[in-house]
């Protein structure tokens, strides 16, 4: 049944117990890394102009028993626009070893390409050139916060239905359509987006609050009891604040108000604030980037897949629990941040689990 | 005896009446010299329900006539013929006095005919047994006056010469079945004249062979002819179903003009399939709505679980209008299902044409489905009280007067309530628990008994909301729908002394839809406000003896204000590639614009009979001149102000119909027309649509046959064939021209047939037996290939009966058999890095099938008599008896490495109650 608690009976009336589908127990455990897998593909910078270099990078990870070979990575750019109709990150003729709209650019756990001289017309609010005689061509619809991206894809052998990934670089392409004013003011204010990090990872161990980011190394690895349940906490920056010469330009901040933070509109690796241009009110709007964490281990359980935080600028952690298994052994963790702009990050640790 | 021949210069002129009670009880027809027989004439009674006069056989009664007496017994009396007699009827005005029993006391004369009638028709009413009359509810002795009519009945010989044959048959009620007393039947304009008896029979017992023209007349209908070719050595035994006016009928027999479901329109002869809305009600499954019946009917698909939608013939859920008392009205079922958005308590008919239909109506590619009231009381208050577990309703109709004739009903949904109080956890986080309400109100006006206007409303409301929280707020969803509308009009008509009839129905209302939901941080809204009106006037009656016209004219005006945010692809439409639980598209946008359609439909159709009744040919033609305009030609861009733009178009629509009887039991029919339905108003955006959309379009082609092959057993076998063009679909390309999300380029068709078998209503059993199989499938845009069209069913069999078990219990069952919806089947899948989610790969457009679905359904149900006018039933209707576990809907998880099915819904018991007075 839909929930296993959901408790159906028949009132005084015979009332009816109506309306539930019953939803199989289908789901499986995504946290919990059985075979390679790639978690996250990060992009730096997280966001580029046309014919920007940027670099990718994979968290390509698996269990412990079969480690990964990270030259089975290959990548390869995606030149082809996703149809109207389908939902996702990318066009599904671009899953394929080759063919036309794939561009391979390398293997291994990194790459290294440029964002297309075309990419605001192909992927962005540019409108792509129409043939001779014939009507204006649709550009692209942005993303909730505004966004335009290209898309890359990597190759990784796997067992299973899924062996490619598929991220994104999000394209500094302005906003299109937008009356001059709102244009105007975004090219001041608008700060580009930067990958989140993770500056520490918490678990509350024997009532103190112990740092997990450094238990890697075989002698530095915090030791848990079989089927022990620890609190996680991972924390990222706080936010980058007012005009406060800080180097960091902030949503708050602009070239006129803010020259010093803003000649070159640099980010930081907090839940940013950003405007954006709202299509329905036609006017810009800010707004604060919302965090979500994905959490990955070898073993275990874990309470949730991913948690987050809501947008607001006073929460800087996102909790979890994991259950540890019943049998020692080491266990790895992966957390992977991600901001709703296609920021990534991530970050390792190992714990072992034994008496 | 003597035998001899009565001629009649110019003709042979026999007449012979029968009645019931000479059917019954009657010698053959004597041998003797003009022999006269009595007819009955009941219709003739009663003319007076005054006091009585006091006698010394009965006392006078006091206070009000609850109930008037009727007679259960006839007598007839036969006649020798006097000489010189006229062979018109004849006829004794008689007072009848009756005992509370129903006995008769007394016969006086009033009126003579003369000797021997006066004499006769005496003898025959005393020996009259009656249901006695009721004074202020308690049996009670009346007088009445009573005509005794006698017909004149020329027996010419035993043995019939070849050139008369016997031509008899039966005159019943079109909806009901029931026969019908006291109808005159006239030969050749009057020359050969009968009356039916009790049992709806009439006979003459030599009538010419060759062409006669056959006239009905009778109290409660206009007055009805044909014509029929009586050939040699023949013995003919007809039915003939009129349709009566519910005005002209007496109210104590109004109950029986109840709620009917017609599947196709047929007409003399040929059987609709009718349901009778006692026994719509009774039908497992339906909760008690007798509306749902019709998602019982061949060619109708079943609705997945939580949908109301019907799929009729293979058309989208869009393309099958729906009017109620000619209004239009954009649903026949909340949200959900669950009820039908009108009372079954004010609802005579409910008619559905899965297609071919004719040209009063147009703008949809798919089926007509026209509900139509049931007459307003013309005594008494009646109404009633119901609730079960998914809503409470009342439902009310009376008359202030003569002349002022009022009903009402109004019904609202707790079946959240009901949830949330037997249920530990939120429901509404997993299913769409519905929140409904409507309401109908009605105002009568009968200045004669040819005319009556009416205003009334029609609204009808529903809300669906739910949510599902997550740790992740990007991975929480909420969703909340909210539609409505509401009607205002006016229904006046008049019935003309020639059967000629004129309808004129204007409406004025307003349609709303809202729904926003959410994933995470991916919006999708649309909310439609709409404003209108329309006016359907009509003509109709007979032309010619052999032609009956139709003109009309059917006018539409909508106007919309509509705003939408998100996804082109959410809501999806059909065709979609989807699957359950996939993440939305995240590329958004936003619109609003307002869009003004209109339409203005001249109409005529003809109903030409040939080969002597055998055949008829209705030919049609609609023309429709419409006009589409919006406020916005292309998207939002930079400063640019919006430019509006009009579109014209002109269609003309030729519809044909034939019906053939091949024989007394067999019926063949065929149609075939053009059909044109207008874009929907959300379709015009020029973000997520295409201002430029016109119409799409239709042909109809469909041939079928009834076979009555024993008494109370029908069959009716229908083939079709529907081709759509000109189809509204999503643009393939990846950079689609701007303000073309979606283009016109999409074909559809559907073919197949449909079987159904029926048992009609006997003493205690009634059912029938459904069979379609039909293949559905669409082309999207830019693609000449078929394939599965989303809704397409290719097998539907419904086998129902109900069985009345006496002393107020009745049991009902309905076996249900569905092959499931096609599916695309996701073959793939990419690790979406952005989301950390997973993007489907799908393989062959809706090339796989979600299992076949199997349903056993049961009612219970007890009746408790309150009184003589009042009554309680009990019932418990159970859906999925055996508890089946249904799929409905494909669901994979979180990577697509595995699938399964999310099943419907389990055992669902349902008790109620209702109070009738």
């Amino acid at each position: 049944m839909v929930s296993a608690t959901s408790n159906f009976t028949l009132g005084m009336l015979g009332a009816v117990v109506l309306a539930t589908a019953c939803r199989p127990e289908i789901e499986g455990r995504p946290s919990i890394i059985q075979e390679p897998r790639v978690l996250a593909i990060q992009s730096f910078p997280a966001e580029a102009a046309e014919d920007a270099r940027v670099t990718y990078q994979a968290l390509y990870v698996g269990p412990l028993d079969k480690p990964v070979d990270e030259t089975d990575l290959g990548w390869a750019n995606c030149t082809l626009r996703k149809p109207l109709s389908t939902a996702g990150a990318i066009n599904p003729a671009c899953l394929a070893k080759s063919g036309d709209g794939i561009e391979a650019i390398g293997n291994g756990v990194s790459a290294e390409t440029a964002i297309a001289t075309e990419a605001c017309r192909m992927f962005g609010p540019s409108q792509p050139p129409a043939e001779t005689g014939k009507p204006a061509v649709r550009a692209a619809d942005p993303d909730t916060t505004g966004g335009y991206y290209q898309p890359v894809t990597v190759r990784f052998p796997s067992q299973g239905l899924s062996d490619f990934a598929a991220g994104v670089t999000r394209l500094a392409c302005g906003i299109g359509a937008a009356p001059q004013a709102e244009v105007i003011e975004y090219n001041k204010s608008y700060r580009p987006n930067a990958n989140p990090e993770i500056t520490a990872i918490n678990a509350l161990i024997k009532t103190q609050k112990t740092s997990l980011l450094n238990s890697i190394a075989p002698d530095a690895m915090i030791q848990i009891p079989p089927g022990k349940t620890l609190s996680l906490e991972a924390v990222w920056p706080e936010d980058c604040g007012a005009c406060n010469d800080d180097g960091v330009c902030d949503a708050n901040e602009n070239l006129d108000s803010c020259p010093t933070d803003c000649p070159d509109k640099v980010g930081c690796g907090s839940a940013e604030q950003y405007v954006t241009f709202d299509p329905a009110s036609r006017t810009l709007a800010k707004k604060s980037e919302q965090i979500r964490m994905s959490w990955f281990a070898t073993a275990g359980d874990f309470e949730h897949e991913r948690t987050g935080s809501n947008s607001s600028h006073n929460d800087y952690t996102s909790e979890n629990t994991w259950t540890a298994p019943d049998s020692p052994g080491q266990v790895s963790f992966w957390v992977v941040i991600r901001d709703d702009r296609r920021g990534v990050g991530w970050k390792p640790f190992q714990l072992m689990v034994g008496n | 005896m003597n035998q001899r021949f009565i001629n009649i210069v110019a003709a042979a002129t026999v007449l012979h009446a029968t009645s019931n009670a000479m059917a019954q009880d009657a010698s053959p027809p004597s041998e003797s010299e003009g022999t006269q027989s009595a007819a009955a004439a009941p219709s003739a009674i009663p003319s007076d329900s005054e006091k009585p006069p006091e006698s010394d056989q009965a006392k006078p009664p006091t206070g009000k006539l609850t109930k008037p007496p009727k007679l259960v017994h006839f007598e007839s009396v036969s006649a020798p013929a006097a000489q010189g007699a006229s062979l018109g009827p004849t006829s004794v005005g008689l007072e009848i006095a009756i005992a509370a029993d129903g006995k008769v006391e007394a016969v006086q004369v009033l009126e003579q005919a003369g000797e021997p009638y006066d004499a006769l028709a005496k003898e025959a009413a005393e020996k009259f047994l009656f249901e006695p009359a009721e004074i202020d509810g308690q049996p009670a002795g009346v007088r009445l006056k009573y005509r005794y009519v006698f017909t004149t009945t020329s027996i010419l010989s035993e043995t019939k010469p070849s050139n008369v044959v016997e031509f008899s048959g039966q005159v019943r009620d079109k909806i009901s079945g029931k026969p019908l007393a006291a109808v005159k039947i006239e030969l050749d304009g009057g020359r050969l004249q009968a009356v039916t008896g009790e049992d709806g029979r009439f006979r003459f017992d030599a009538v010419d062979i060759g062409k006669h023209s056959v006239l009905l007349m009778g109290s409660s209908f206009t007055p009805v002819g044909t014509e029929e070719e009586l050939e040699a050595n023949n013995k003919y035994d007809v039915v003939y179903d009129v349709e009566l006016q519910i005005e002209k009928v007496p109210d104590s027999e109004r109950a029986d003009f109840e709620l009917v479901v017609i599947a196709s329109k047929l007409e003399k002869r040929v059987e609709t399939v009718a349901v009778s809305s006692e026994q719509a009600t009774k039908v497992a499954g339906t909760g008690g709505d007798a509306i749902k019946v019709v998602e019982n009917l061949p060619g109708v698909a079943r609705s997945s679980v939580g949908s109301g939608a019907l799929v009729v013939w293979g058309a989208g859920t869009a393309d099958t209008r729906v009017y109620v008392e000619g209004v239009h009205v954009p649903a026949l079922y909340h949200e959900g299902g669950f009820r039908s958005v009108v009372h079954s308590d004010l609802v005579r008919t409910v008619e559905l044409e899965p297609g071919g239909y004719g040209a009063s109506y147009g703008r949809g590619l798919g089926g007509l489905v026209t509900v139509g009231y049931r007459p307003l009381a013309a005594e008494g208050y009646h109404g009633s009280i119901s609730v079960d577990a998914i809503d409470a309703s009342a439902a009310m109709r009376g008359n202030i007067g003569e002349k002022w004739r009022f009903s009402g009903a109004a019904r609202k949904s707790h079946l959240d309530r009901v949830l949330s109080a037997v249920t530990s956890n939120d429901v509404g986080q997993f299913v769409p628990i519905p929140q409904y309400w409507d309401a109908q109100l009605r105002l009568g006006y009968v200045p004669s008994a040819d005319e009556a206007i009416e205003i009334g409303t029609l609204s009808s409301s529903d809300t669906i909301s739910r949510s599902f929280v997550q740790a992740d707020p990007l991975d929480t969803k909420t969703e909340s729908k909210s539609t409505g509308f509401h009607r205002i009009y006016v229904n006046y008509r008049k019935t003309a002394n020639d059967g000629s009839q004129v309808s004129v129905v204007p409406f004025y209302g307003t349609n709303r839809l809202n729904i926003v939901s959410k994933f995470g941080g991916i919006p999708a809204e649309l909310t439609n406000n709409a404003k209108v009106m329309g006016l359907r006037a009509s003509w109709s009656g007979p032309l010619h003896d052999k032609v009956f016209a139709t003109v009309g004219l059917d006018t539409e005006v909508e106007f919309n204000t509509i705003s939408r945010r998100g996804s082109v692809t959410t809501p999806p439409r059909e065709g979609d590639i989807r699957v359950f639980g996939q993440l939305p598209d995240d590329q958004v946008n936003a619109d609003t614009w307002n869009t003004v359609q209109a339409g203005i439909a001249p109409y005529g159709q003809l109903d030409v009979s040939l080969l002597e009744g055998k055949l008829h040919v209705i030919p049609g033609l609609r023309f429709e001149p419409s006009m589409r305009g919006g406020s916005r030609f292309t998207p939002p861009e930079g400063e640019r102000p919006a430019i509006g733009y009009r579109n014209q178009d002109a269609f003309l629509e030729p519809r044909l119909a034939a019906r053939m009887t091949l024989s007394s039991r067999v019926l063949v029919r065929g149609a075939v027309g053009v059909y044109h339905q207008p874009p929907l108003s959300e379709d015009l955006s020029p973000v997520f649509g295409n201002p430029q959309l016109g119409a799409s379009k239709a042909w109809h082609y469909l041939v079928g046959s009834q076979v009555r092959i024993l008494e109370g057993l029908t069959a009716e076998v229908t083939g079709f064939i529907s081709q759509q063009s000109e189809l509204v679909t999503r643009s393939p390309l990846p950079s689609p021209v701007q303000a073309q999300a979606l283009i016109q380029d999409g074909h559809g068709r559907a073919y197949g047939a449909q079987i159904m078998l029926r048992k009609e209503m006997t003493a205690h059993l009634f059912g029938w037996v459904s069979y379609s199989i039909i293949k559905s499938e669409r082309t999207d845009g830019g693609s000449t290939t078929y394939r599965p069209f989303d809704f397409d069913q290719t097998h539907v069999f419904t086998a129902l009966a109900s069985y009345d078990l006496g002393r107020g219990f009745e049991f009902g069952s309905r076996f249900r058999f569905a092959t499931g919806y096609p599916r695309t089947p996701v073959i793939g899948a990419a690790y979406d890095a952005r989301v950390d989610g997973y993007q489907p790969v799908f393989g062959a457009h809706n090339s796989v099938r979600i299992p076949n679905f199997y349903q056993v359904d049961a009612r219970f149900a007890k009746l408790f008599k309150i009184g003589k006018t009042s009554s309680a039933e009990v019932y418990l209707d159970v859906q999925n008896v055996t508890n089946q576990k249904n799929p409905e809907e494909l669901v994979y998880n979180y990577n697509y490495s595995k699938k399964s099915y999310i099943t419907g819904l389990p055992i669902l018991p349902v008790i109620g109650g209702k109070l009738t007075w």
